[in-house]
């Protein structure tokens, strides 16, 4: 069964959810830091996994997808 | 161990001697070459450029961790240094700086607090951190702060061996 993606804004993404950016990137959401790099409108999802850690911040804002199968 | 025993090669994947730069202070930055920071390439070169031959340099690492921002290979970022910020300090092979896969390099460097007592993981692009010619690491600089920055060349100079 395919993968469904709904939109949100990034500020309702949760730790544990998979998100697809504007730009295509993917990120399994380890953790969520707030006030990224000290502005308060900006967010990072932190994916820290065996595999990759990465870091991708985002205006809290922002549409993105979760993915839900 | 110290700072100079883990290996790493240099940008164009030969054997990176590290234990050369026993006697000099050093300035190790994780670099990126589509960032925001990214023109902090010309204060670094600057720096460079000033105390090299009193023995300092600046040395970077490239990293592609901080939302793909360095994802270009070996090639291009040497293409991309050399010809758009004239760099001339040593760069390294591409390594992880955070996480499960993190460079041994940086096991050591994340363990020093930065001026608000945080240690750990890096925040972006371009942090910075002060080695002194005996191989401790005595300063860390968050990624806004500019390679000009006073407090920066402040304790730069105040660990030049020369």
């Amino acid at each position: 069964m395919a993968d469904t993606w709904k939109t949100v804004k990034a500020e309702q993404v949760k730790a544990g959810e998979t998100v697809r950016t504007q730009s295509g990137s993917v990120v399994i959401v380890s953790r969520i830091e707030t006030s990224f790099m000290g502005m308060p409108n900006m967010l990072a999802f932190i994916e820290d996994t065996p595999d990759r850690w990465f870091k991708q911040p985002m205006t809290a804002d922002a549409d993105v997808e979760v993915r839900s199968s | 161990m110290s700072i100079y025993e883990h290996p790493i090669a240099a940008l164009d994947g030969e054997p990176f001697d590290l234990e050369a730069l026993q006697g000099k202070a050093v300035l190790v930055v994780n670099v990126a070459s589509k960032c925001g920071l990214t023109p902090q390439y010309t204060g670094l070169e600057e720096l460079q450029r000033t105390y090299e031959s009193r023995g300092f340099t600046v040395l970077g690492v490239p990293c592609n961790q901080f939302g793909g921002q360095e994802p270009g290979s070996a090639d291009e970022i040497a293409t991309f240094c050399s010809s758009t910020y004239g760099v001339t300090f040593p760069i390294t092979e591409k390594v992880d700086v955070n996480g499960q896969r993190r460079h041994g390099l940086f096991t050591e460097l994340t363990a020093k607090p930065d001026a608000k007592g945080e240690a750990g993981d890096i925040q972006w692009n371009f942090e910075k951190f002060l080695i002194s010619p005996d191989g401790e690491v005595v300063e860390r600089f968050r990624p806004t702060v500019a390679p000009d920055a006073e407090e920066l060349v402040g304790a730069l100079e105040a660990v030049l061996p020369q």
